[in-house]
């Protein structure tokens, strides 16, 4: 991935160190790319909430002029599955509310930052160039822009295991492309590719294999001449479909809820996954 | 809106209807601007598209794309290239949907752009840096670079010494400032080392990007160079010796001459005095090697600033700079001890002095061709006066050189216009008193001046070579006087004189003969008289032309007795029959005793040899007795007549022929 970049991409060495990403500061167009890197699974485990909050801190604080934020993956076909399944079991079988809670809401900070432009305008794009599961799928949703690989696959799983997307999985496909979008999605937890998510209004730009991070340049060059206008169409997206925290976290109560009444076979096949992703990473 | 045409949309958008265009490496985002890059759209390609613009390598070249822009559908042609490592830009213009005309724009393009790769000069663009924009296949093919390598990149760096791109930079500079085409001629780096192109460099203006940059179109005239200094090197120098040519003396004498302020220096002339001997003796191979040994020989002794030159033939030049009158006359004592040496040459010993002439600038001379000529004509003077002798060049010798010069036309004219002729003095036998023989003596009467001496001109036709005509004239002349003369009741013997020149003339035997057969003689009415000189040069071949005259019936005289070094014993081995005592001995005569003492013991001895003896300058009656006396058997002189036209001698012959 780092050939792919642009002679002036720098490691963006505000972040601290990160075990789970890496950001670069690509001077010249005044982007900042977070790259995913997550392991064992390429799942939102806590690792990887921490290496996220750094780089957003470092965002939000950075003295360095940044206008556009880009969230991708290195891992091969794989943007990020979602929520940390093996987690999410032990919690609810040892019925520890708060660890849910907890997870839940930094992950709902995490969506707001990015839908929020850090608090300093920079416009967020998702380049999803594999599956986006879960709280992956809800991660890209919250950018303001979602860039996707023709055959990258993208959906919530979770009512396999009879649960439900809690984190904004609604909030954000229900306001960009109806009521029924969204619970077609959550309730078949389908995974359809990526020209079906650009049909029904869920990514605004399909691109190549192989061709991710030139469409995400490129998307940005034709965003340039018109940043301002564009910009405040951003604005007024908020305001005529705001997305506040607190419906964020009343949803995340919910899915707290919902998870600790999951039966001990719903359990089972989350720790079942959990193999699987475990399975897979080592091969 | 919904009305416009792409072509009034542009204009509308960019103020013109052929915007700049502009194609980042790292992203597919097509930025349209206008002139001033104040108005910016980017559309974004296809890949198909972009990768179709990024085919524009160096080449400048037309792409058509079908896109949209807010809802407009726009069929544009970019034209342009890849300007630097980094960038595609140039300019798009719309296009209706008339293909023709596309394909005709493109074929147009296309073609001055083959123009410009395949023609055979090298061309090169570069910016106001010195970065490549252009480079063709002649450049690719000299430098073993791709164009798409040094694209962009610096050609000072990669084509250039440090040193020359140090330079070439100032010159950028200067040049895009003042905006000058100009030529220059500069060595490049390539695969094959550097060669030597001449570049034409013009500032051409790029309406597309609004920029200046520098066309240079070069020719590789490494090889025109090389051919040239080995042409020159050739031209200049001398194949027998390796020394400067003739060509090359006189350039470095203009050079030496035309120095200000005036430094003066001393032009010696340096000429074999054996030469043309050793060349006929030996052959030519041997007279080549003997030149360059002389060449080389005297090479080693002039100094590490002057000049030494071969002129021509057995001529050599020698430049001195700073000359004193010392530091010439040592070099010229070197060359004569070193010249005063024999060289061996395949085994063969060979002797050859030489003879110096110098001429001083300025005081001799202040031109090439009046420094060379009077430097010769100094040599001459040497050689006249002493071989291996040096002369140093004075205005009188310029006297003597155009009096040579007039003679060379006068006896060349004489000749022709018959203006010699003979006269003869007679010989009187001291016993019968009676004229037996006549001496013929050329008279020269020129229509310019009148009678000449011949002490004005025979030495002149002897070093010119004109004594052989001279010679066979005065033979086929006596010989038709002793015809008319063979009636007279005492035919008279006519002796001609004859130089070591004509001695050796291969022709002299058979004009001889021609000339008795011309006149019906079938035993020879002449006789010749020789000098020592003729006999001491090559004694065998003498004797071997004079038994064969002798076997004519001509009576062989020596000339100018006791003047040389022969003894009278040496003169036994040639077939002599008369010795002529030199004047000076007679002229002796009654004054110096001695003279006469060694007189009469010569003839007594001449006697005993059996050599007829006959005084010459006889003018008085004590010198008329002292011979008489003594034995000679015959006398010339003034006392009995002068040398006189034949006619007159006739008339004396009648009043004198009886004592």
């Amino acid at each position: 991935m780092t050939d792919a970049f642009h002679k002036d991409c720098q490691i963006f060495t505000e972040a601290g160190h990160t075990s789970q990403l890496t950001a670069y500061y690509e001077s010249s167009r005044r982007i900042v790319w977070l790259m995913m890197h997550t392991h064992p699974r390429p799942s939102f485990n806590p690792a990887l909430l921490d290496d996220v909050e750094a780089v957003f801190r470092a965002v939000r604080d950075s003295k360095l002029p940044i206008d556009f934020f880009i969230s991708g993956s290195t891992v091969p076909h794989m943007y990020n599955t979602g929520g940390d399944l093996s987690l999410f079991s032990q919690a609810i079988r040892q019925r520890q509310r708060a660890v849910l809670s907890s997870y839940a809401t930094r992950c709902i900070d995490i969506l707001c930052h990015l839908d929020g432009g850090f608090g300093r305008n920079v416009i967020t794009l998702a380049l999803v160039e594999g599956s986006a599961l879960g709280g992956g799928f809800e991660a890209a949703l919250a950018h303001h822009f979602l860039l996707a690989q023709r055959d990258a696959k993208m959906g919530f799983p979770e009512i396999s295991f009879n649960l439900f997307p809690g984190m904004g999985a609604y909030s954000f496909v229900g306001r960009k492309a109806g009521q029924r979008v969204a619970e077609q999605l959550i309730a078949s937890g389908e995974a359809p590719r990526a020209p079906w998510h650009h049909e029904v209004g869920l990514a605004d730009q399909l691109f190549e294999p192989g061709e991710g991070v030139m469409a995400a340049r490129t998307f940005i060059d034709t965003l340039q001449p018109r940043l301002n206008g564009i910009r405040a169409m951003l604005r007024t997206r908020h305001r005529v479909f705001p997305i506040h925290r607190e419906e964020l976290m009343d949803i995340t109560q919910d899915w707290v809820d919902t998870a600790l009444s999951v039966e001990d076979k719903d359990i089972a096949y989350m720790e079942r996954l959990v193999q699987l992703q475990n399975k897979r990473a080592r091969a | 809106m919904i009305d416009l045409t792409p072509s009034s949309w542009l204009t509308q958008r960019f103020g013109t209807d052929s915007p700049r265009w502009r194609l980042p490496p790292d992203s597919n985002a097509l930025y349209l601007s206008d002139a001033d890059d104040r108005m910016i759209v980017a559309i974004a390609l296809s890949n198909a598209q972009a990768e179709d613009v990024r085919k524009l390598e160096g080449s400048t070249a037309t792409v058509a794309i079908e896109t949209q822009l807010e809802g407009i559908p726009l069929g544009l042609i970019l034209i342009g290239r890849r300007t630097d490592h980094d960038e595609w830009r140039g300019v798009a213009t719309w296009c209706n949907d008339t293909a023709a005309v596309r394909r005709e724009m493109e074929r147009g393009l296309n073609f001055s752009e083959q123009v410009i790769s395949e023609v055979s000069s090298l061309i090169v663009i570069v910016d106001d840096q010195g970065n490549i924009k252009r480079f063709n296949r002649e450049c690719e093919r000299l430098s073993g670079k791709t164009e798409a390598e040094v694209m962009g990149k610096n050609a000072l760096e990669l084509f250039f010494s440090a040193e020359e791109s140090e330079k070439i930079r100032a010159n950028l500079t200067t040049f895009f400032r003042s905006m000058h085409s100009w030529e220059t001629e500069r060595h490049i780096l390539t695969k094959d080392g550097p060669r030597l192109i001449w570049w034409r460099n013009r500032l051409v203006r790029n309406a597309t990007v609004d920029q200046w940059f520098l066309v240079c179109s070069g020719t590789d005239i490494t090889e025109q160079r090389r051919a040239q200094a080995r042409l020159e090197e050739q031209a200049s120098t001398d194949s027998t010796t390796g020394l400067p040519n003739r060509h090359a003396i006189q350039s470095i004498i203009n050079l030496a001459v035309a120095t200000r302020p005036v430094k003066p220096f001393d032009l010696l002339f340096l000429d074999l005095d054996n030469f043309k001997n050793i060349n006929d003796h030996y052959g030519h191979a041997i007279g080549d090697l003997l030149i360059a040994r002389v060449g080389q020989a005297l090479r080693e002794q002039i100094g590490p600033g002057d000049v030494l030159a071969r002129f021509g033939g057995d001529e050599f030049l020698l430049l001195l700079y700073d000359a004193t009158p010392e530091k010439t006359a040592s070099v010229c004592r070197q060359i004569r001890t070193l010249m005063e040496t024999p060289f061996t040459l395949q085994h063969i010993q060979v002797y050859s002095g030489c003879s110096i002439g110098v001429a001083s600038f300025p005081a001799d001379g202040e031109s090439l061709s009046e420094l060379v000529r009077n430097a010769d004509t100094a040599m001459y003077a040497a050689k006249a006066a002493n071989k291996g002798g040096v002369m140093h060049f004075s205005r009188e010798m310029n006297n003597h050189l155009q009096e040579s010069m007039w003679l060379d036309g006068g006896l060349r004219q004489a000749l022709q216009e018959g203006q010699f002729s003979l006269h003869y003095q007679p010989q009187v036998c001291l016993r019968s008193r009676r004229a037996t023989s006549v001496e013929a003596l050329i008279r020269w009467q020129s229509s310019e001046r009148g009678m000449v001496p011949p002490l004005s001109f025979i030495r002149y036709a002897e070093d010119s070579g004109l004594i052989k005509p001279i010679g066979r004239w005065v033979i086929r002349e006596a010989m038709a006087q002793a015809r008319r003369w063979s009636s007279l009741p005492q035919p008279l013997r006519i002796s001609v004189n004859l130089s070591a020149r004509q001695l050796g003339d291969p022709e002299l035997l058979s004009d001889f003969m021609a000339a008795m057969q011309q006149h019906g003689f079938k035993r020879s009415p002449l006789d010749i008289e020789l000098t020592e000189s003729c006999i001491a040069s090559d004694e065998g071949r003498t004797i071997e032309i004079m038994s064969a005259l002798r076997a004519l019936g001509v009576n062989i005289h020596l000339d100018d007795f006791g003047t040389g070094y022969s003894s009278l014993s040496q003169l036994t081995r040639l077939p002599l029959q008369v010795i002529k005592m030199d004047q000076s001995f007679i002229r002796a005569i009654p004054a110096d005793a001695r003279s006469m003492a060694l007189l009469r013991s010569m003839v007594a001895v001449a006697q005993q040899l059996d050599f007829q003896i006959v005084a010459e300058g006889v003018e008085t009656d004590s010198q008329l007795d002292f011979i008489s006396e003594i034995g000679v058997d015959l006398a010339q002189g003034y006392h009995f007549a002068r040398p006189m036209p034949a006619d007159q001698l006739e008339q004396w012959l009648q009043q004198h022929g009886k004592p």
